[in-house]
């Protein structure tokens, strides 16, 4: 599993933790969330057993970079979200960083949930998520 | 240090009878420790040292033929050993006596040297010996320390671990040129416990054995395949070679797949890898050095693959990636 | 226009990214982020998806070097990126725990590559470390039933990795003349 072993992120993991599971628990569209290092640790998540999170977190670790090089390399400065528009859901991929620490939200969406009320659901969770984080 | 493997002689002249018998039995004691063996002889003009009692003056000592010859006041030595002066003053010490004959052995050996044969050029069968030397004592996969001595050289290897090393002053290039230029037969010996402590203590550090190997099965050849290496063999190689570390032509690079894959001819390795006999053969045995050739049994020409006159045939279709392999290394500068 | 992959594996630090620079007509794309795992790579940053250089060829076709991430976590990035490639290069750092291991891994990775002879290996920091040594890199391939060339390279030296690519190219041209033949 790929978690780093270091107490100093544990209360970390547990804030994140908190968030991710409010978010899938209030969003019945939401089916689950990964918050991983941008080199691909899981920090916290929430996803069903048919779900790999040490490998979800690895992709989405992957995802993230090429995100940031496809846009470095087009001038267009800094990549913020991504999306990944699929037959039966969305991926959401946005940036929840603070400071020095990198990290990535991605939330898995069904097609219940609209892109409008999908992004603004991510976007809400990973504020509350920031501002508890930087309020330590 | 740089002489080695010699039998010596030792003759005491006008000393006390004392002096000399107790000499005569420390030499018995002293010859397991020594860098060369040591006999004792009584005819002082036969001798490679000789010990001269108090107050014989040198000229009245019967010289040896050659004046390869030390003569040593047991009065006053100064012999200089690892740099300090050397007395053997009574009570005669017995490692005062193994210094004192080491300290002779580095002075004939230094002596022995201006006055060598000059070699020829490019000597006949000389990296040959040199090189069957280093294979039979490879193949014995020996942990002890041997000297390979040849056209006045001497090579130090240690067979287990692959590896070699020359003297602290020697260069490397140079004595291993030499090595490979010697047209003697190349003598091997085992060292003493001494002798590689002394070499350990001079810094000498050991080096992998590959890049010599295949010195000498490269320079040696001559055009002929190694003892053991038929001219009708099929080889096979076990594995490329380090070409990182090995030097290597392009022809050995285009052959070295082919024979890793099946073995081969020599007439089929000459058609593919577009090079003369001669470098076949070199190949083979450098590669055979490094003991990376099967020998397999010859096949009829019928059933060569690949003949000398005709070259391969590949049906261009199913290549897949060859066809630009040409464009990329042209690109590259490969 | 074709295009044509060559693959740089290799765990964290084996010198992917320094190999494609080697060669690389453009500045190397790279997607280098944060290393959180410290404790066992000592990089202050890490590759997560790829490294990208390319070598423009005759008549418009293209040469794209691919560095793969090292960690196995990012397997999937190492089956996208091989799919269709001309050869892989793996890269071993023999001063890293266990350089056997390592390369076990990747070959048994990229096995398909391998065992159609367009594979080549090179290990790094060998002066360093000369333990093990390339002949204990044959042999743990052999036990794998893999047949691959084995070098030690210093892929700082542009010559070294343009050796690495020289012997990739004629094993695959000697593969495809014995598939021919046969």
């Amino acid at each position: 599993m790929n978690t780093i072993a270091d107490k100093d992120y544990a209360a970390e993991a547990a804030v994140c933790q908190r968030h991710v599971d409010s978010l899938v628990a209030t969003h019945t569209g939401i089916r689950g969330a990964v918050i991983a290092t941008t080199d691909g640790f899981e920090i916290a998540a929430h996803v069903d057993s048919s779900v790999s999170v040490a490998k979800l977190a690895a992709m989405v670790s992957s995802l993230s970079a090429l995100s940031e090089a496809v846009s470095r390399e087009s001038k267009i400065g800094s990549s913020r979200d991504l999306m990944i528009d699929a037959e039966s859901g969305r991926l959401l991929l946005v940036d929840a960083s603070t400071g020095a620490r990198k990290r990535v939200l991605a939330v898995l969406c069904d097609n219940r949930e609209t892109l409008g009320q999908a992004l603004w659901a991510v976007r809400s969770c990973r504020e509350a998520i920031l501002r508890e984080l930087e309020g330590h | 240090m740089s002489a080695m493997l010699s039998t010596r002689r030792v003759a005491v002249s006008g000393a006390r009878l004392r002096s000399e018998l107790l000499f005569r039995s420390m030499l018995r004691v002293s010859n397991t420790r020594t860098q060369d063996t040591w006999t004792f002889c009584d005819a002082s003009n036969e001798a490679d040292v000789v010990l001269c009692g108090n107050g014989t003056p040198n000229e009245a000592v019967p010289r040896k033929s050659g004046a390869k010859q030390i003569l040593v006041d047991l009065s006053d030595l100064d012999t200089r050993v690892s740099g300090e002066k050397l007395r053997l003053n009574e009570p005669i010490r017995i490692t005062d006596v193994i210094a004192l004959l080491d300290a002779a052995s580095s002075r004939l050996a230094q002596r022995a040297r201006p006055q060598a044969e000059p070699q020829p050029a490019r000597a006949e069968n000389g990296s040959f010996a040199f090189a069957l030397a280093l294979r039979d004592l490879f193949a014995n996969g020996s942990p002890d320390v041997h000297g390979i001595e040849a056209n006045d050289q001497v090579l130090y290897v240690i067979p287990a671990s692959r590896s070699f090393f020359t003297t602290e002053s020697a260069d490397d290039e140079e004595t291993v040129s030499r090595l490979l230029l010697s047209a003697q037969a190349a003598k091997t010996a085992q060292l003493k416990r001494h002798q590689i402590r002394e070499l350990e203590q001079s810094g000498a550090l050991p080096k992998p054995i590959n890049a010599l190997l295949w010195r000498a099965g490269h320079e040696g050849s001559q055009g002929r395949l190694l003892p053991g290496l038929g001219e009708s063999d099929r080889f096979h190689l076990k594995r490329w070679p380090d070409f990182g570390k090995l030097s290597h032509t392009p022809g050995e690079l285009r052959l070295t797949p082919y024979l890793v894959r099946a073995p081969r001819t020599l007439d089929e390795l000459e058609t593919i890898g577009k090079i003369s006999r001669a470098e076949v053969c070199a190949y083979i045995n450098a590669c055979a050095l490094l003991d990376l050739i099967e020998v397999k049994a010859p096949v009829s020409q019928v059933g060569s693959v690949i003949a000398k006159t005709e070259p391969v045939v590949v049906k261009e279709k199913r290549k897949v990636f060859s066809g630009v392999l040409g464009s990329i290394r042209a690109i590259l500068g490969i | 226009m074709k295009e044509y992959k060559l693959i740089f594996t290799g765990r964290m630090g084996a010198g992917k990214t320094t190999a494609i620079a080697a060669i690389s007509e453009i500045p190397p794309v790279q997607t280098d982020v944060t290393n959180n795992d410290r404790p066992a790579h000592a990089k202050a940053t890490t590759t997560v998806a790829l490294d990208y250089g390319e070598v423009t060829l005759p008549h418009g076709d293209k040469l794209r070097l691919y560095g793969t991430p090292g960690q196995s976590r990012f397997d999937f990035m190492w089956k996208i990126l091989s799919e269709g490639a001309l050869g892989v290069i793996v890269l071993i750092d023999n001063s890293a725990p266990d350089p056997l291991a390592d390369m076990r891994e990747y070959l048994d990775a990229f096995r398909d590559i391998v065992s159609s002879s367009r594979a080549i290996v090179g290990v790094g920091r060998c002066d360093t470390h000369p333990v093990p040594g390339i002949d204990s890199f044959c042999e743990a391939a052999k036990e794998m039933a893999l047949s691959v060339p084995v070098m030690s390279v210093d892929v700082r030296r542009r010559e070294d990795v343009l050796l690495m690519l020289e012997v990739l190219f004629h094993q695959i041209e000697a593969a495809e003349a014995d598939e021919a033949l046969s």
